[in-house]
């Protein structure tokens, strides 16, 4: 599902007299099934562009259109999903509970949502933890019932907001893998948020930087690997230099604002 | 797995019992060595050789607290959470009316309980009355902290699946304010207990129908400190149950999912 950005503004006021603008006109075209990683110094504004394209928030000026429709706030699409930070699964529900949420608040019907809530459960291989408590999961295990919980609704948009900033590197590459495998089966667009230049170049077929506050698009650059993504990608020299580049880029943005 | 759950029960109940004992020992042998004037202080065995001779009334007066404080309390839960979760719907809502929640808090019982009396006679409404007054307050709070300290992103989450407002408040608010909201009741059910004998010292019936409350009144201008002190056990056993009982009642909801239930 198309994705298409203009003139975006947001400011915060912390102080009625001292409006903090955060987005400065951001225009931005993301074609149907593409996957792209927003990068940026720390508050740069990515989260915020993120929400604004959720329907979590309301820009102070500009557009957001999904699809061709405009988002407005509190009035979400059906077929955006959104992976939070922090996994943000109810304590108070079994996994599987969890996964099926968002049908049950859809009002499909129970037989049908326990189906393709187990189904996706499995995708992320968490077939067997169906019936525990996120208290009873580790930290990876949780964020993956959060993945299985924003997929099971088959969305076209997938937004994703530093999911995995709090994992270890290990678990970290086993969920960049396992959202790999999903895009390329399902191929929903991904605005994927993150820190991790190299995990946004294992991911992404397309980098976006922007700049320190008020956010602007310093660097957009298309990252094409011919042989697919595996883990021995992480070993290749273009990768590597992709990886180098963007780290120059994110100097640039750092530097001047 | 019933016999180790138990031991486990015996375990937790043995020392607070041995402490009990120990304490009740100390006194009877303290009073028997003292030997102070009866209408200043009394034995334990005294205290219970007057309660079981009087055990009927006793336990009937006993009956008609423990009326008053459950109509009293159950109104509490009702209306302590929904107001709750109206304040917690709108931040004007909440600035408007929750400054008045805090009256309930402190104006003294025994200046109302007169008015209630004159509406609504002395007897088991008006102490019901005065335990619901007492133990509002807390169920109001824990419920409006409890919604209010909700991660927004859960809140997010459901507005981004488009539920319906009493999806959002039966399947998200209610459940994920429940360890606070249950914090609350703790203290209010045995404010609830405290609101029903000293309403009773206004607003409570004589004759047959008396609760805990007048027989503390009775005894004490009679001087008949055994009967004082087993009034004021009662009272104390009633509001152990209280407590116990949303114990349980929290147990029951929350042991699968919740910290505050773990075992150490």
């Amino acid at each position: 599902m198309p994705v298409r950005v203009a003139g975006l503004v947001r400011r915060f006021t912390a102080q009625a007299s001292d409006p903090v603008e955060v987005l400065a006109g951001i225009d931005l075209e993301i074609p149907a099934s593409q996957f792209v990683a927003l990068l940026g110094p720390s508050g740069c504004g990515k989260s915020t562009l993120l929400r604004l394209v959720a329907g979590l928030d309301t820009p102070d000026g500009g557009s957001v259109l999904v699809g061709g429709r405009p988002v407005r706030r509190r009035e979400p699409l059906e077929s955006i999903a959104f992976v939070f930070q922090e996994a943000q699964l109810l304590p108070w529900r079994t996994l599987i509970k969890n996964v099926l949420l968002p049908l049950e608040l859809r009002g499909m019907a129970l037989g049908e949502r326990r189906d393709r809530a187990l189904h996706m459960l499995d995708k992320v291989g968490l077939g067997d933890a169906r019936e525990r408590y996120p208290a009873q999961l580790s930290g990876g295990m949780q964020l993956r019932g959060s993945l299985a919980r924003a997929l099971v609704t088959e969305p076209r948009l997938l937004l994703l907001d530093e999911p995995f900033a709090a994992l270890d590197e290990i678990t970290r590459q086993r969920l960049d893998g396992l959202i790999q495998e999903l895009w390329h089966e399902r191929r929903f667009t991904a605005l994927f948020v993150t820190h991790s230049l190299r995990e946004a170049v294992f991911l992404a077929e397309r980098a976006i930087m922007f700049s320190r506050r008020p956010a602007h698009v310093v660097a957009d650059r298309p990252i094409e690997f011919p042989g697919g993504r595996t883990a021995e990608l992480r070993g290749l020299p273009a990768y590597n230099e992709l990886v180098e580049r963007l780290y120059q880029d994110l100097l640039t943005a750092e530097g001047g604002a | 797995m019933t016999a180790r759950r138990l031991r486990d029960f015996a375990a937790r109940l043995a020392p607070p019992l041995c402490a009990a004992l120990a304490m009740l020992a100390i006194w009877e042998l303290g009073v028997r060595w003292a030997n102070p004037p009866r209408f200043l202080f009394c034995a334990p065995s005294e205290i219970w050789r007057d309660a079981t001779a009087r055990a009927g009334e006793l336990g009937m007066a006993t009956w008609k607290t423990t009326v008053a404080v459950a109509w009293g309390f159950a109104l509490s839960v009702v209306v302590g959470v929904a107001s709750g979760v109206i304040l917690s719907s709108n931040r004007l809502i909440e600035r408007a009316l929750y400054p008045f929640t805090v009256i309930l808090q402190t104006v003294p019982l025994v200046a109302i309980a007169p008015m209630l009396v004159i509406w609504l006679h002395a007897g088991v409404q008006a102490v019901s009355v005065c335990a619901f007054i007492v133990s509002l307050f807390p169920v109001i709070t824990n419920t409006l902290t409890g919604i209010r300290s909700i991660p927004k992103p859960q809140v997010e989450l459901f507005w981004l699946y488009g539920a319906r407002p009493w999806a959002l408040l039966f399947k998200l608010k209610l459940p994920g304010a429940l360890p606070s909201i249950m914090a609350g009741l703790r203290v209010a059910a045995g404010l609830a207990v405290i609101g029903a004998v000293v309403g009773e010292f206004v607003a409570g019936e004589l004759g047959a129908d008396r609760g805990l409350g007048i027989v503390v009144v009775v005894a004490a201008k009679q001087g008949d400190l055994p009967m004082l002190f087993a009034a004021v056990a009662l009272a104390s056993v009633l509001g152990i149950a209280m407590v116990g009982g949303v114990n349980a009642a929290a147990y029951l909801l929350m042991h699968k999912w919740h910290v505050s239930q773990r075992p150490d």
